[in-house]
């Protein structure tokens, strides 16, 4: 809505404005710069109308400082106090520095050498390797070099003699700790003279071997450097291996010792049920088998340790594959039966009858534990599903659930090497009938696969170890000795 | 002025060379003027005329000569008050003038002074024709090598205060002033110049006497080497600027074909005909030597790219393994000495190599062993011996502290290859070369290291003043100036 178009709306007439509109108007013209022949409106638009650059005189006027006067240099000649004379020499300087002594003259700084009169020479500096004429060239020689003894023996040329720079600190440190004892008026105690002794002191011996040492590492060759440095790193491999032997060692220790662990366990487990038994069957001569009423109670319950036992056996009967034991007469199916109800005694049975329980193999000697010799426990211990991992490692989980899940996963990386030794023991990879003996038995087997996998990979990576070492030494031996006469 | 602890007054250091003489005012980052250390010296008996005529016929001679006429006007007149004295001629210009009859002779060998008169004209040269200053107002700093002599010091500072009648006057040792141009106050200071190679240790700043190495194998006695092998691999002698009128262009490795001009023969002295080629050489040097960065290794070095060079009379070459051979002189002097007539100098003695095993072959040179009469040092064998005959806790302060000063450092490839022989030859220690990149440091170490020691506020009580000169004698240069 333009200006015109209000001015309608609200009824004003136009020409009561116009005269101030003419205003504006001629006001903003000269402003705007007219548009030059030839050129288009759109690109003038864009190169014209620029907004005007603001320019802005510099405001800062320069105050004389009238207050500060300035500095004169002056050409001036100067003396030093740390000169002997008084030559002149000419610099620049400030006019207002004061000329009184030159600067640089304090750094002047020079040390107080020692001085003796002859008779103290006489009594105390007397020495073999120098005589008196000597000493002074030294002192001389210390104060115009300032103590630095490696210029001093660079230096010293006594009419053709020269000493080591070891000689020479021994001789200025000998005479300054002489002096030092022969002037102090105290006792000899005193700690004063001591700080001040310990200052000089100098073992000349002790700093010639320092640089004998300091001489010998110097002088080694390069092969020899690098022979030490081979050695080193050497040293630091033999170091490192040995950790790291150490730490292979301990893990295969762990894994025989679970295995080992794992069959005391079961033997002595399987020991305990067995006096359990005789003592079960000493009492069954007078006291008839109870009906299995606790076969169906969850062994998982049984408090005992011995309640790996019956895990997952909920009393069925045991699969007719399953190997019987080499004992005569009685065949596992019984046996297991007779622990089975023995068991069922022990879950009524208080903790004080499972004391007389346990010291039952003390009066064992009955003939009915004849057929119950060691090697048959043990034999039967390598057989015994019932004593595994499967149960005792987990809880029993709640609800129903399907045994085979309750088989200990295989990792996948070691599944298909555990599926090669199963197939090689004529084992399908999984047990088709899922009895909880045989699911039992399948996870210890499996356990004992992967336990021997683990063994067999160290026993490898140890024999290549071996094998490399032997080649190694071999190599060496070979470089020491004589390179053996070409066969070819 | 406390800041920094300077404090100029005016010096003047003077720093005279193996071949270049440096000249300058003290607190200044590098020399006014630098002059060859040589004098043309011409008999006063009549090649005058001859040399005249020369400059009549040649307008390019006239021109090359005309700023000396200037110069010449007082040595006119004291020549006729003197006739016997020869005619001297110092100076860049001068000294390459066309001038028959003119003999050019060195003041020093082995940096130690020899011939007092040319000595004198050396410095009056500097400091009155080229500084133009009087010396009467100055004091007098000058440079001296390390192993000069105490009668040596004794007529310089005679010379300073007698002749130039210095207010003050002090003298110090190169290396020292290298190593102090370098910022240190331990070093070992290798300075590989025109005329000498040295090895010095320098102990806060104190030169030490029992280590320090010189030996003559250095820029000129490379010159040499390669003067002797173009005549030998070529045929040829080198033609110098002074004897070539107009180049024709030719091809790589062809005979020359230029206009020379027409001398009668015997008209220049073989010093002058010698210094010219010489600067032809060092044109070569610069734009075409190169040390091998590494252990020299012919089959190797063979493959880098050649590089070409024009001699001022059209005369080019394609230089391939050369480059690399020739230097190797400085390293492993016993093997690569071309040039066996030129004495080879060790701490002053002259060593005979005349008699020595054939120079390089070309195939298998590194294997060669050397003869064990002849020993010659290359540069890492010298910093070795210098630093091995220090204190045992010295060297490794000059091991990682070793400075290479002198314009013959500055063969590309010179610090890397010092470098790697140090490392194998002290094994196991840290080695650290400092080697300025700028080549002006390079080649005026010394000279900048006076330029900084006279204008140290502390340093101005170390003058030798006129007074104390009068009172103790020459002698007392050996006292104060150690």
């Amino acid at each position: 809505m333009s200006h015109s178009d209000a001015l309608d709306i609200l009824g004003v007439e136009r020409s009561a404005v116009s005269p101030a509109t003419k205003r504006v108007k001629v006001a903003a013209a000269p402003q705007r710069e007219k548009k030059p022949e030839g050129v288009s409106r759109e690109l003038y638009s864009l190169i014209g109308g620029a907004p005007s650059v603001v320019i802005s005189k510099p405001a800062f006027k320069a105050k004389p400082k009238l207050a500060t006067q300035t500095t004169h240099w002056v050409w001036r000649g100067f003396t030093s106090s740390a000169r002997p004379d008084d030559l002149v020499l000419y610099h620049w300087t400030k006019a207002t520095d004061d000329p009184s002594d030159y600067f640089f003259a304090s750094f002047n700084q020079s040390i107080d050498m020692v001085t003796y009169t002859d008779a103290e020479y006489d009594l105390y500096l007397k020495d073999d390797h120098w005589t008196k004429a000597e000493t002074d060239y030294l002192l001389e020689l210390c104060r115009a070099y300032d103590l630095r003894f490696v210029v001093i023996a660079d230096r010293f040329n006594f009419d053709g003699h020269t000493h080591s720079v070891d000689d020479i600190k021994e001789r200025y440190y000998a005479i300054q700790q002489r002096l030092l004892r022969a002037r102090h008026q105290g006792g000899m105690d005193d700690p004063d003279l001591r700080r001040q002794l310990v200052l000089y002191e100098f073992n000349k011996d002790r700093e010639v071997e320092r640089k004998s040492y300091l001489e010998a590492m110097y002088g080694r060759t390069l092969a020899q450097i690098q022979e030490e440095e081979a050695l080193f790193v050497e040293a630091r491999r033999l170091e490192q291996n040995e950790k790291r032997l150490m730490q292979e060692r301990q893990t295969i220790l762990r894994l025989l010792n679970a295995h080992e662990t794992n069959l005391a366990i079961r033997y002595a487990a399987l020991k305990a049920r067995r006096s359990q038994v005789t003592a079960l069957q000493l009492n069954t001569r007078s006291v008839p088998p109870s009906p299995d009423t606790n076969l169906s109670s969850p062994a998982g319950l049984v408090p005992s340790r011995d309640d790996g036992l019956f895990v997952g056996s909920e009393g069925s009967t045991p699969d007719p594959e399953y190997p019987c034991t080499p004992s005569g007469g009685a065949t596992y199916k019984s046996r297991k039966r007779k622990l089975l109800k023995k068991n069922g005694r022990l879950l009524s049975v208080e903790p004080g009858t499972s004391r007389t329980v346990g010291g039952s193999p003390s009066r064992a000697s009955t003939p009915g534990l004849k057929d119950l010799a060691d090697q048959d426990l043990a034999a039967e211990m390598a057989y015994s599903p019932l004593i595994t991992h499967l149960g005792t490692k987990d809880r029993q989980p709640p609800g129903a659930y399907i045994r085979s899940t309750r088989i200990t996963p295989v990792k996948l990386s070691m599944s298909q090497k555990v599926l090669e030794s199963l197939d090689e023991l004529n084992v399908a990879p999984r047990p088709t009938m899922v009895t909880g003996p045989i699911c039992a038995e399948f996870d210890h087997l499996q356990t004992s696969i992967l336990t021997l996998l683990e063994l067999k990979k160290h026993t490898d990576k140890l024999e290549h170890e071996v094998k490399v070492a032997t080649a190694r030494k071999a190599g060496l031996l070979g470089k020491d000795a004589p390179p053996p006469p070409a066969t070819t | 002025m406390v800041t920094y602890c300077g404090d100029e007054v005016a010096s003047l250091v003077l720093d005279v060379g193996g071949s270049w003489t440096r000249v300058g005012y003290s607190g200044d980052d590098a020399p006014k003027c630098v002059v060859p250390t040589y004098v043309g010296c011409l008999d006063s008996t009549g090649d005058e005329t001859n040399a005249k005529t020369i400059r009549d016929q040649d307008q390019d001679v006239d021109m090359t000569d005309a700023t000396k006429q200037s110069e010449e006007v007082p040595e006119d007149s004291s020549a006729a008050a003197k006739p016997s004295k020869p005619k001297r001629y110092i100076g860049d210009t001068e000294i390459s003038a066309v001038r028959p009859g003119m003999t050019l002779k060195s003041p020093l060998q082995d940096k130690i002074v020899q011939d007092w008169d040319l000595f004198e004209d050396v410095w009056s040269y500097c400091l009155h024709n080229r500084l133009r200053v009087n010396p009467k107002e100055n004091p007098l700093f000058i440079t001296e090598a390390s192993w000069n002599v105490p009668a040596a010091r004794e007529k310089l500072i005679e010379l300073a205060f007698e002749k130039f009648e210095s207010p003050a006057f002090y003298i110090c040792k190169d290396a020292v002033l290298a190593a102090f141009a370098a910022g240190k106050s331990n070093a070992l200071v290798l300075d590989c110049g025109g005329s000498t190679t040295s090895a010095v240790p320098v102990y806060d700043g104190y030169a030490l006497k029992k280590g320090q190495l010189y030996q003559n194998i250095a820029g000129d006695f490379v010159s040499d080497q390669i003067l002797a092998q173009i005549r030998r691999d070529y045929n040829l002698e080198v033609r110098s600027r002074y004897q070539v009128l107009k180049k024709n262009p030719v091809d790589v490795g062809q005979p020359a074909n230029a206009v020379l001009r027409d001398f009668p023969s015997g008209k220049f002295t073989p010093s002058y005909h010698h210094y010219m080629q010489m600067q032809v050489i060092q044109e070569y040097k610069e734009s075409v030597c190169q040390i091998s960065e590494s252990t020299y290794n012919e089959n190797y070095l063979a493959a880098r790219p050649q590089k070409p060079f024009e001699f001022p009379d059209g005369f080019n070459l394609q230089v391939g393994i050369e480059r690399f051979r020739v230097p190797e002189v400085l390293f492993q002097p016993n093997q690569f000495i071309t040039d066996k007539s030129k004495p080879v100098r060790q701490n002053g003695q002259v060593m005979d190599v005349s008699g020595m095993t054939p120079g390089p072959a070309v195939e298998g040179a590194t294997t060669q062993t050397p003869s064990t009469s002849f020993n010659m040092w290359g540069v890492p064998q010298m910093i070795h011996n210098s630093i091995n005959s220090c204190d045992i806790d010295l060297r490794p302060h000059l091991l990682t502290n070793v400075v290479l000063t002198g314009g013959s450092t500055l063969f590309p490839g010179f610090a890397d290859r010092v470098n790697f022989e140090l490392q194998s030859l002290a094994a196991g220690q840290r080695i650290k070369i400092h080697a300025p990149g700028n080549s002006i440091e390079r080649k005026y170490g010394t000279w900048i290291g006076g330029s900084i020691l006279s204008s140290l506020g502390s340093f101005h009580q170390l003058w030798i003043s006129r007074q104390e000169y009068q009172e103790s004698g020459a002698a007392i240069v050996n006292k104060k100036c150690q």
